[in-house]
């Protein structure tokens, strides 16, 4: 017997393909080779920079699930000389707007705003089912042609709940405005963001990597989940602790919380910390670290300044939370404090020498699986 | 969390008694409607991945893409008998190697993917599988 099916054409095969619910149908990709490309099938469009909001709109109001001659979850939109969207409509209302990144060495700098769930967005307009549809919103390399019409199109996604930005060069100030519906927000990778704005109520996860902007957070929203990674470093100069008491208000309820490459000088007035490669730290719902379970430090050059570290955090923590200590991400040691009456101080390099008369050691760790659950960060994005 | 020699009992449909590690069996399981052959050939597919992604065989992905081909060449009702049990005892991996084979089988299509190229297709397509994150 032939394979009469992979001899079909690929729209006819998509289209019986298509009347299998997604979770099913996507499945066939990985029959053979043959059916790898059939979900790459795009509805494909021409206009301006200005039509971009429309066709979106219309891609979307467009699309039927159950309707196989209607099913295309993927669209691409060739705008002005060399601008492209590509656009997929994934599951669990999720879409991803992605345009093409062109110019990443010399970028025009812009600014950014986006309003969001404001309902008095709609009153010009009758609301159309894409303003309910979306819930997740992934924008991709977003630069200073295309911003104006994505600010256009997503202030009237009523119900967005997540929003990630990633990419955006040339992105030098952006703020965010959503009163009502906003609850995660990520911002990945934008190599040019000086300041940013966030103006939300409800605003629960937060997510940021990339140099560490101006930061202000308007109104007070308390994150469960916060994961600050500026491993690069500030994004200007004139950076001051108290650039980051707002931010800190944010982050203090958090259940989860990673901090990456957060470098301080001494500052006899507020805080003092040492040097900090990667500090990761499992918190249940505390003011001031009361609760700390665990602290993973990942990183460190030398054992000093993990010493260092630890000994600052005994400052603000009320029960000792195991700590693990990691050069290479994989081999864990579990770091534990010996009294120690005589003389002998551990090495310290700097000028700040140990108050306690404390000596430690690293003993390596087995199970190390067993030893904290995974949380959230940890899953390689 | 036990340690690995940890072993659970397995009761069968025909009344035979499996004893198993607690790492291969993931799941509380009602095997009243999986038979003690089958059970027998999911309990091979489960050691064998649970080991190989422990490090405990030395195995590549490409061996183990090829163990799995082997796997499931059997006939049309043990075929059957595998998902259901797969669906049944909600084994993901296994549901897709099974229902993806039943589909090849019943069409004649022959599966010319090797292990990268599906890896590669996996990645094109995150959109479709990734449930979570960016």
């Amino acid at each position: 017997m032939e394979d009469f099916i992979s001899s079909l054409p690929d729209g006819l095969l998509f289209h019986i393909i298509s009347l299998l619910p997604f979770e099913s149908a996507i499945q066939t990709i990985f029959l053979s080779t043959r059916w790898r490309f059939l979900w790459n099938l795009p509805l494909v469009q021409h206009g301006t920079k200005e039509d971009v909001p429309s066709a979106v709109s219309g891609f979307i109001a467009n699309f039927d699930e159950h309707n196989p001659t209607r099913n295309t979850r993927r669209f691409r939109f060739h705008f002005g000389e060399y601008g492209l969207l590509s656009a997929i409509l994934a599951p669990n209302n999720k879409l991803h707007l992605h345009f093409s990144a062109e110019n990443m060495q010399n970028p025009t700098h812009f600014s950014w705003q986006i309003e969001l769930n404001n309902p008095q967005n709609l009153s010009d307009h009758q609301p159309t089912p894409c303003t309910f549809f979306v819930k997740t919103l992934n924008l991709t390399s977003v630069n200073h042609l295309s911003s104006e019409a994505v600010s256009c199109m997503v202030s009237k996604f009523v119900l967005l709940e997540n929003l990630n930005i990633i990419g955006c060069h040339g992105l030098e100030s952006m703020s965010i405005d959503s009163d009502t519906k906003l609850l995660s927000l990520t911002i990945f990778d934008c190599p040019h963001l000086k300041s940013l704005h966030i103006r939300s109520y409800k605003l629960r996860t937060f997510l940021y990597r990339g140099k560490f902007p101006w930061f202000l957070p308007e109104f007070h929203f308390n994150l469960g989940n916060a994961m600050l990674d500026s491993r690069q470093g500030p994004a200007f100069n004139t950076f001051k602790i108290c650039d980051f008491d707002r931010v800190l208000l944010t982050i203090k309820n958090s259940e989860i919380l990673t901090l990456c490459k957060w470098t301080f000088e001494i500052d006899h007035n507020s805080y003092v910390m040492p040097n900090a490669t990667k500090c990761s730290k499992q918190v249940r719902r505390c003011t001031k670290l009361q609760h700390l379970k665990v602290v993973k430090l990942e990183g460190f050059d030398n054992q000093d300044n993990e010493i260092l570290l630890i000994e600052r955090l005994r400052d603000i923590i009320a029960i000792e939370p195991l700590i693990l200590s990691t050069s290479d991400g994989i081999c864990l040691r579990n770091f534990i404090r010996v009294p120690s009456h005589d003389s002998h101080h551990p090495k310290v390099s700097h000028s700040l020498v140990s108050q306690e008369m404390y000596s430690y050691k690293f003993v390596q760790v087995k199970h190390n699986n067993q030893l904290c659950p995974k949380h959230g960060h940890m899953i390689s994005s | 969390m036990g340690s690995t020699s940890t072993k659970i009992k397995l009761r069968t449909s025909d009344q035979k008694v499996f004893e198993v590690e607690k790492a291969v069996a993931v799941h509380v399981i009602h095997v009243h409607s999986v038979s003690g052959d089958i059970l027998s050939k999911i309990l091979d597919y489960c050691k064998k991945h649970v080991n190989s992604a422990a490090g405990k065989e030395d195995i590549s992905p490409e061996e183990l893409y090829e163990w799995d081909a082997n796997f499931v060449k059997v006939d049309q009702n043990t075929l059957f008998d595998l998902i259901l049990a797969a669906n049944c005892l909600k084994i993901e991996s296994l549901l897709d190697l099974t229902c993806q084979t039943e589909i090849r089988t019943t069409f004649n299509i022959k599966n010319d993917y090797t292990i990268e190229a599906e890896e590669a297709v996996r990645r094109e397509n995150k959109w479709a599988f990734d449930m979570l994150g960016v």
